[in-house]
């Protein structure tokens, strides 16, 4: 697999399958202009390419003579476009015939169907965006959550090209600093110098990653199980969630396994909640298979939610029922507070919380804690990392400023260098392999 | 008169042209205003430091003579660096300023092919008819040497000037004349020049310094050397270091419009690698001393140079700045430190065998190009030299490629770049430093050097086996154990050198010398880094060859301006070629790449070999 060319003209419907009010066809290329002008007549008489760029102009489509639709149509001229060549949009009328007719005129006059993503990558190749805005116009088509929105939006808008271009800034300082004193022995610059400003590097870095895990999981959404015995309260307790959220999904019932999976909106956290089977006694030989089976699932868990029923005394084996559930990444939910309890404190450690499904008491808590554990503290206004590809850059850059600290000046300035290098492959300003272009703008939908 | 080549002075870089070329057989005529004046350093007693001695390290390899006389005429050796890694370790020997003059004045007096012919290069004789090549070089006494290559070795002496203070003469040197005549006639022959400027320090009379308070450097024990043969005197004085003082600053802040570079009278650019004192002063205010180094001239030294303290301030000025220095209080300058401002041909000019692209067969060499520092004029000498023996023979002009070590680096950056200012080397110039190391320079380069003719059989055959017994150790490290890690894996502690491994695992079953086992610690401890290296080498080697045809630059988005008009100028056949040309920068070659992948999809480049 190659990039693909980007010297031609591409066509492609922009707007989504279906029938819609409207429907846009968006053109991109040397040609545009005279495709728009062998198919698309303004009311107003003239060509096209001859109207002022940045302007609606009304007309018709014409096919073979005669008038196919009524349309509008928009010019940018190169290299003032998103893809920095010849830009033309129509808007027509949004049914699928109707698009798929004026496609094809395009095609016959001359225009390429556009691949996945071919319009953001000749804005990117023709310098109009760096990499970390195209990632970001990915991640706005793709948003599912506001708080992914706004992620996305922060770095359309280099809130994060910023950030990495004054890291870079710093960066190239301390390397300027190491490559001098290696050529002046004499001047004697002492090494001590290049370590106060890499230690602050590396925390702005570190506060940096330490939204990856936010990230990623306002990305692919954070699993969430809920686990205990039948009774304990599990379904009620999703329930409360899901209505005090008033987002309310359709539950899906498993088709195979014996669990239900809910989407819900956390403060612009997607989780998905899962309710498993109740877990009955470690004895029993048929409800051991369940009991794995909840295990396995809350093995995949972001979070998992072990929930016991306060009204009812702890039985002697509980603990060893869910051993393996409790670990840094558990919550003890005791829930029905709002009846007589039948104890307070469990032996187990972890964090404990109070709730009734019933009443609603407590869940606006252990909503909070919900999102503390699987945020860990990061606040929802501060600039995230949400794509795989950068925290795995800024942890090498990391690794290797680390590195620089620990080896001879030569040696260090190499892995600054190679640091450095791969800021510049975080926003595209230094060469990014090839397979790295063809793997982000591969996840784009055509026309985008 | 008659010859084969035509050497233009004897400083460092002529005795190079003029000792390669008359080793390859042919005739050499070495013109010069004053034979007493070969192989002279007029500036610091010193050979190599960062950057440098990897070149001279190269030279050798490739047959040069430099190493040899510097370590034959050392007084003083020490490796600089050598806490801050493998690549930037550099040897610097001082050497005794006669005895390396005389010792070069011999070795060319000797070579029998080399006539030294006392006169001033005036005028160049090119011939119209067949490409404006060179066929003759006249002296200005008249006399007509007829010749195909001639290799301009001039320093600074080209419309020299010299300037204490505000004070000017023409001068190529102190007390030397300067060449008047050379540059207009470079200039009919379609050549640029430009206007560059450096300056030398005072020498001070040694019995007027008070050593006992200055910080002593001892010599390096055992001695190094760069050709393998440490001299006989090689450990026989230190150096010292003294520095400026808040009272030198203020004197030379409050005198400074007596400076002519600050009064703007000189036009020439200063190197900003090798600044005067009150540029020093003046651009780093908040430093509150700097250190300069005190260099001895011999071993029974008269004099002493103040390494670091170049100057353009009038003499009656540098008395009181130099009495401000620690242990200097009552010193007496012996020569004042001066400026001197020359005209330098651009280097753009030249191809990277050095020779002239508007006049075949003329060569140049040294800091005629622009560069400053002995070594760096040495190197260009050396490949005018051989290349000009190639013209002569009609064949294929020959040169170490950026990607083989220092050298190569050197003249890809003056041939692509041109410079601004006086060109030194710096270990940072070089992308591959740490493949290109002194340690290793011999085993890069010997083999070029022999097939140039330089360097004799049994020499090449020795390096290789050599780098045989360096490649069996560092072999014998991976697979040898002990307490189940390798010797390799031992090795890679920092606290663990070769000797620590060698006593673990038993001796090496070959001998290795002391350079053998610092390369094979090197190779061993630094392996991740020095992989990393080479891949990226091997890489933009790959990168090199891709075709680069058929391309509508104006189209290619991204490309800086200067770098677009290069490439429609000079449409190179391949990236590598783009990647040499003059103003095309990185970032050009990324955008080209990405073109040449993208463009009519398919992909209608294909790397060639």
């Amino acid at each position: 697999m190659a990039l693909p060319n980007t010297e031609d003209t591409i066509v492609a419907i922009a707007t989504p399958p279906g029938s819609g009010a409207i429907g846009v066809i968006r053109l991109s290329g040397p040609k545009s202009l005279r495709v728009a002008d062998a198919i698309f007549q303004p009311t107003a008489g003239g060509l096209p390419s001859r109207l002022k760029a940045n302007r609606v102009t009304y007309g018709r489509i014409i096919r073979d003579g005669e008038t196919y639709d009524q349309a509008l149509l928009l010019t940018f001229h190169h290299p003032k476009s998103y893809t920095g060549q010849d830009v033309v949009e129509l808007h027509t009328h949004g049914g699928p015939a109707v698009l798929r007719g004026v496609l094809s005129l395009c095609l016959k006059q001359g225009a390429r169907p556009a691949g996945p993503g071919e319009f953001t990558l000749r804005a990117f190749l023709s310098g109009k965006i760096d990499l970390i805005q195209a990632e970001s116009v990915l991640g706005l088509v793709h948003a599912q959550t506001d708080q992914a929105r706004r992620q996305a939006s922060l770095g359309l808008s280099c809130i994060l090209s910023g950030r990495i271009d004054e890291i870079q800034t710093r960066l190239t300082q301390v390397y300027g600093d190491i490559q001098a004193s290696l050529d002046y022995p004499e001047e004697g610059v002492p090494p001590a110098i290049r370590d106060c400003p890499l230690s602050e590097i590396s925390a702005t870095l570190k506060e940096l990653l330490a939204t990856a895990k936010a990230g990623d999981l306002t990305r692919r959404g954070a699993r969430l199980v809920l686990v205990g015995k039948p009774n304990a309260g599990k379904s009620s307790l999703l329930n409360a969630l899901l209505g005090f959220d008033r987002s309310i999904v359709s539950e899906q019932p498993g088709t195979t396994r014996d669990y239900l999976e809910a989407p819900l909106d956390f403060d612009g956290l997607p989780v998905t909640a899962i309710d498993t089977a109740g877990i009955r006694s470690a004895g029993d030989e048929v409800e051991a298979v369940g009991v794995a089976a909840s295990r396995e699932i809350a093995a995949a868990a972001d979070l998992t939610l072990l929930v016991l029923d306060r009204s009812v005394p702890v039985e002697a084996g509980d603990e060893l029922l869910f051993e393996g559930l409790l670990g840094p990444a558990t919550l003890i939910v005791a829930n029905k507070g709002d009846l007589p309890a039948a104890w307070t404190a469990l032996p187990w450690t972890g964090t404990q919380l109070t709730v009734s499904a019933w009443t609603g008491m407590g869940l606006e808590g252990l909503r909070r804690a919900v999102r503390e554990v699987l945020l860990g503290g990061v606040s929802n206004t501060e600039l995230w990392i949400t794509v795989e590809r950068h925290r795995v850059l800024l942890e090498d850059v990391l690794e290797l400023i680390h590195r620089a600290r620990e080896v001879p000046d030569d040696l260090a300035a190499l892995d600054l260098e190679l640091a450095l290098q791969k800021l510049g492959e975080m926003t595209g300003r230094s060469e990014v392999a090839e397979e790295t272009l063809e793997y982000i703008f591969s996840q784009f939908c055509v026309g985008k | 008169m008659n010859t084969d080549v035509v050497v233009v002075g004897g400083g460092h870089a002529g005795i190079e042209a003029a000792h390669a070329a008359s080793r390859l057989g042919v005739q050499v005529i070495l013109v010069l205003p004053n034979p007493d004046k070969i192989g002279l350093m007029p500036c610091n007693p010193a050979i190599g430091g960062p950057g440098k001695s990897q070149l001279v390290f190269e030279l050798t390899a490739l047959g040069g003579v430099m190493g040899h006389l510097a370590d034959e005429t050392a007084i003083h050796t020490r490796v600089l660096n050598a806490s801050k890694g493998p690549a930037v370790q550099s040897l610097r020997v001082q050497s005794e300023r006669d005895a390396y003059a005389a010792a070069a004045r011999d070795l060319v007096e000797r070579a029998g092919a080399i006539a030294i012919v006392r006169g001033e290069v005036g005028a160049l004789e090119t011939d119209a008819t067949h490409g404006n090549r060179l066929v003759a070089v006249q002296l200005t006494d008249g006399r007509r040497i007829a010749t195909r290559t001639a290799v301009l070795c001039t320093g600074t002496f080209l419309t020299g000037i010299v300037w204490y203070g505000k004070r000017q003469r023409e001068a190529g040197r102190q007390g030397e004349p300067p060449a008047r005549h050379l540059s207009k006639s470079l200039r009919a022959t379609g050549h640029t020049l430009a206007r560059f400027k450096t300056g030398t320090p005072p020498r001070v009379r040694a019995q007027s310094v008070d050593f006992s308070v200055l910080n002593e450097i001892p010599p390096d024990r055992p001695a190094r050397s760069f050709s393998g043969t440490p001299g006989p005197r090689a450990t026989s004085t230190p150096t010292w270091i003294t520095h400026t003082t808040r009272d030198t600053h203020a004197l030379i802040e409050a005198n400074l419009e007596e400076s002519a570079m600050y009064a703007g009278e000189i036009e020439g650019r200063g190197p900003r690698y090798c600044p005067s004192i009150e540029d020093k002063v003046i651009r780093f205010a908040d430093k509150e001393r700097h250190i300069l180094f005190v260099e001895p001239d011999g071993t029974k030294t008269s004099e002493v140079y103040l390494q670091g303290f170049s100057s353009s301030l009038p003499p009656e000025l540098q008395d009181g700045m130099i009495r401000t220095l620690p242990g200097f209080e009552r010193a007496e300058i012996h020569r004042y430190a001066y400026a001197v401002e020359y005209d330098a041909l651009d280097p753009t000019n030249l191809t990277l065998s050095m020779m002239s692209r508007a006049v075949p067969g003329l060569f140049s060499a040294g800091q005629i190009n622009g560069t400053s520092g002995y070594e760096e004029a040495a190197v260009q000498g050396l490949v005018a030299g051989v290349n000009a023996v190639r013209y002569v023979e009609n064949r294929e002009p020959t040169w170490p490629t950026r990607d083989q070590g220092y050298v190569g680096v050197l003249l890809d950056d003056l041939v692509r770049w041109g410079i601004d200012e006086p060109y030194r080397m710096l270990t940072s110039r070089n992308e591959y430093r740490l493949l290109h190391r002194q340690d290793n320079a011999a085993h890069r380069l010997t083999d070029m050097g022999c097939s140039w003719g330089l360097v004799a059989a049994e020499t090449r055959d020795a390096v290789r086996t050599s780098k045989e017994r360096v490649d069996q150790e560092v072999d014998r490290l991976h697979n040898h154990y002990h307490q189940g890690k390798s010797g390799a894996a031992l090795l890679c502690r920092p606290d663990y050198s070769y000797e620590t491994v060698e006593e673990l695992l038993g001796p090496s079953p070959d001998r290795l010398t002391d350079g053998e086992k610092e390369e094979v610690e090197i190779l061993v401890k630094y392996s991740s880094y020095i992989d990393r290296n080479q891949r990226h080498l091997d890489e933009r080697a790959r990168l090199a060859n891709l075709r680069l045809t058929g391309i509508h630059y104006p189209e290619v988005p991204s490309l800086s301006s200067e770098g677009l008009e290069e490439l429609i100028r000079a449409r190179p056949q391949t990236l590598g070629a783009a990647q040499r040309l003059r103003g095309v920068r990185d970032s050009d070659v990324t955008a080209l790449l990405i073109h040449v992948k993208t463009r009519a999809g398919t992909g209608v480049s294909r790397e060639t070999s």
